[in-house]
């Protein structure tokens, strides 16, 4: 409680417009990063670097903009157990689909095997049905 | 109680406890909009590890530099916000409410050249489902790019919606003279909300464009 009670019987917290032009300039260049890093072929490591530099970005507004530390104790719990859930989340899921055995896999291994994303013309809605012809 | 102070709730012991309580249910409501938006990301994330290829083909349908403007239009959006909660605290209502009309004019931007990208992709049949007909991309998996980028960005842009929407009820009470040093909140959480829109657009952003 007494973090709390500290929390709300603070003085207005104000920081000064210049802090906030410069969270602006960071995130600015930090936009300009992800852009040309983006031109730089890095392969799959990719991924890792833009996600890196939108975590940082992300961390810039939730601390400078958003004031997560004025908003006492509680507040950071919350915000950590957002962090926790959704990393949870995407994290299992994704585990599930990169460890899952092969044949548990819908596999598609020749173009002939894909159905036709948009049957548009007559001749193509005829495929489905010579393929069935060799299974009777 | 002088008269710039907000009301206070009769079920509220203070002024101190009351805008505590509203600070705290501001976070807990975010962080239901983050795991709102973690289901997508998590739909995201399956999709893409099952068809790398599709969302590679997919992104470089997708105008890198219509989303780096747009993120950067966000982010500044988001500067201004900030500078008119600043300002609020600072006892200015007036600058405030200006820097809320430019946050609504850079939003307004934002979904500008969205729509712009949006009649683009319907021009070239980049569509979900059944109604994916876009020439030269026929991998498995490529409609499931365009669904979950129309559903993540439809929602996003409901947000910003939403969003100008609140800000235009804030920026004309504060245009009006309302709010001060003791009495600040509803732009402070206004502000919070918007925040997240950007938040989430940081993330979408790299997910979708830059693959």
């Amino acid at each position: 409680m007494a973090a709390e009670d500290a929390a709300a019987d603070a003085p207005v917290h104000n920081p000064s417009a210049l802090l906030y032009t410069g969270v602006w300039l960071a995130l600015l260049a930090l936009t300009a990063l992800t852009y040309l890093m983006h031109h730089v072929p890095t392969g799959r490591f990719s991924i890792v670097i833009a996600l890196a530099i939108a975590l940082t970005k992300a961390c810039l507004v939730v601390v400078f903009f958003m004031h997560l530390r004025q908003g006492g104790s509680t507040a950071i719990a919350y915000f950590l157990l957002a962090v926790i859930y959704v990393t949870l989340l995407i994290g299992l899921i994704s585990l599930d689909v990169v460890t899952r055995v092969p044949f548990a896999r819908i596999t598609v291994t020749t173009d002939q095997e894909l159905p036709p994303p948009f049957p548009a013309k007559p001749a193509t809605q005829a495929g489905p049905q010579e393929r069935e012809l060799p299974r009777k | 109680m002088s008269s710039s102070d907000p009301p206070l709730a009769s079920h509220f012991a203070n002024l101190a406890q009351q805008r505590y309580a509203a600070q705290l249910g501001m976070w807990l409501f975010l962080l239901s909009e983050a795991l709102l938006f973690a289901g997508l990301f998590a739909a995201y994330s399956m999709y893409r590890l099952e068809y790398p290829e599709a969302f590679l083909l997919g992104s470089h349908h997708l105008d890198v530099v219509a989303g780096t403007v747009n993120t950067v239009v966000l982010i500044t959006s988001s500067f201004t916000v900030a500078l008119s909660v600043h300002f609020a605290k600072a006892t200015r209502p007036r600058l405030a409410g200006v820097m809320i009309a430019i946050s609504i004019l850079f939003a307004f931007a934002f979904l500008g050249i969205k729509g712009s990208e949006y009649a683009h992709h319907f021009h070239t049949h980049a569509l979900p489902g059944r109604f994916f007909k876009l020439e030269g991309m026929n991998v498995q998996g490529s409609s499931l790019f365009f669904t979950l980028y129309f559903i993540s960005t439809g929602l996003h842009g409901l947000h910003v919606l939403i969003g100008i929407g609140l800000l235009s009820w804030i920026g004309f009470r504060a245009l009006k003279g309302e709010f001060s040093q003791a009495h600040h909140q509803p732009v402070e959480l206004v502000g919070m909300y918007w925040h997240l829109v950007d938040l989430v657009w940081i993330f979408l952003f790299p997910l979708l464009y830059l693959i």
